[in-house]
């Protein structure tokens, strides 16, 4: 039996590429060995040029793995970024990278977990909120979880399969919407936030991710809304 | 490598001997914390530099701030994969403090540090001793910002950069390792980035 360490980087090719907004695409590579990360955890991509320059960033998976030889990786194009660009416009199917991980174990959900759950995800936050969001629907957990994303626009949201019609998912559009949308528009108010909060049975855990900037107001209004700040996991970008 | 992503370039060309592998320079200065930021008042703010230390002392605001002030014009590494350089950072040296507690035990092999929320991070006490390590007040001359780590964070340049806790209230050193909060979370325990030390390792997963 072969032991594998998470530093070690494989070789993973590309077996499908899913448009998911305009500028963010989830990509599934098959990979050498199965995939059994937990919900919420993260792996590196690199990429080589011809010249041996390297480059890794990390991206969140998205969702949790299931021990199949596949890796569902959803990245956005960062217009300015050394790897998302060339993740985005260039890798089509057949083409390998190599990858490593899985890393970091603590804005990760599993199962096991018996507080009611709380998910704010802002833009491409949500990645892995979906992957903790469907884990929890996939299990047999009978703990609430409910997701509040913020998007700019119906566009740019992920997962609207996932998303759009489930019970326990709030969609703010904070841009502009379609006008059939009747849904919440404008940015993230601290009275959305305490409805929400107030719609569970005990007081949530959670979950904050997206633009750093994002994470600090939610962080604070979350704490003004009767949240500990030990119950707060954030994870920040940009 | 067998692996080429044909016309993939990137950034290369970075200095080398400033930027260590694997790294990208930045420009801006993302915030990356675990949690929500805490909001620290100077007027009820405190560092305790205890353990094995001769003489445990704890500084306000006021006295923490008449102590003689080093500049380290140096670069930080994120093990996020970012690299700003050439920062100006001020501070006091780690050096003083423990001068202040009276000089290190023999047995003071580790610096365990902790945060006003409680979060530690644990370096080897030679990694702070000689200048290389400080309280930082101020980077680019400016006092830091709450999300930065204001008003005073460790400041251990030399290690990937969430060694350098933000909002530290406590120096404590010890015997005995006490790996922290990213360290028992999946990252490296020491975490120098010249060597790419960035996460712990798990095997047979």
């Amino acid at each position: 039996m072969s032991t594998f360490s998470n530093n070690d980087w494989f070789e993973a090719t590309v077996k499908k590429i899913i448009d998911e907004s305009p500028t963010v695409k989830t990509f599934v590579f098959s990979t050498p060995r199965p995939i059994t990360h937990v919900a919420g955890q993260h792996y590196e991509l690199r990429l080589t040029a011809e010249n041996g320059y390297q480059a890794a960033r990390p991206y969140s998976a998205t969702k949790a793995g299931d021990g199949k030889k596949l890796l569902t990786l959803t990245i956005m194009d960062v217009g300015s970024g050394e790897v998302s660009p060339y993740v985005a416009n260039a890798l089509v199917v057949g083409d390998k990278v190599e990858i490593r991980g899985p890393f970091g174990r603590f804005f990760v959900w599993t199962p096991e977990e018996t507080r009611p759950v709380f998910l704010v995800g802002g833009g491409s936050g949500v990645v892995p909120l979906h992957s903790i969001f469907t884990s929890h629907r996939d299990s047999t957990s009978n703990t609430e979880m409910k997701l509040l994303y913020s998007s700019h626009t119906y566009e740019d949201v992920l997962y609207k399969s996932d998303f759009v019609s489930s019970p326990d998912v709030t969609i703010t559009l904070t841009r502009e919407h379609p006008k059939e949308w009747n849904g919440y528009t404008g940015r993230v108010t601290q009275e959305l936030l305490r409805d929400l909060i107030d719609s569970f049975e005990a007081q949530p855990i959670c979950y904050v991710c997206g633009m750093s900037l994002f994470v600090d107001v939610i962080a604070e209004s979350l704490q003004a809304a009767g949240i500990p700040a030990n119950t707060i996991k954030t994870e920040r970008f940009g | 490598m067998s692996i080429v992503n044909k016309g993939f370039v990137g950034k290369g060309g970075a200095d080398t001997h400033r930027v260590p592998p694997g790294q990208s320079e930045v420009t801006s200065w993302p915030v990356l914390t675990y949690g929500p930021t805490p909001h620290v008042d100077t007027k009820t703010w405190t560092l305790t530099i205890d353990g094995a230390v001769n003489t445990p002392v704890t500084l306000n605001w006021k006295e923490f701030n008449e102590l003689p002030q080093l500049q380290l014009l140096t670069d930080i590494h994120c093990v996020t994969r970012w690299s700003k350089l050439g920062m100006p950072w001020d501070g006091v040296s780690i050096d003083d403090l423990i001068d202040l507690a009276g000089g290190l035990r023999p047995d003071a092999k580790h610096l365990i540090a902790t945060t006003v929320e409680g979060y530690t991070t644990n370096i080897p006490v030679m990694d702070v001793l000689n200048n290389k390590a400080m309280v930082a007040t101020h980077a680019d001359g400016a006092p830091l910002t709450a999300e930065h780590g204001g008003p005073a964070r460790l400041f251990v340049p030399h290690l990937y950069f969430w060694k350098s806790a933000k909002w530290i209230q406590r120096l404590t050193f010890t015997k005995e390792d006490h790996p922290g909060f990213w360290e028992v979370n999946g990252y490296h325990n020491y975490g120098d980035p010249w060597k790419e030390e960035r996460y712990s390792d798990d095997v047979n997963f």
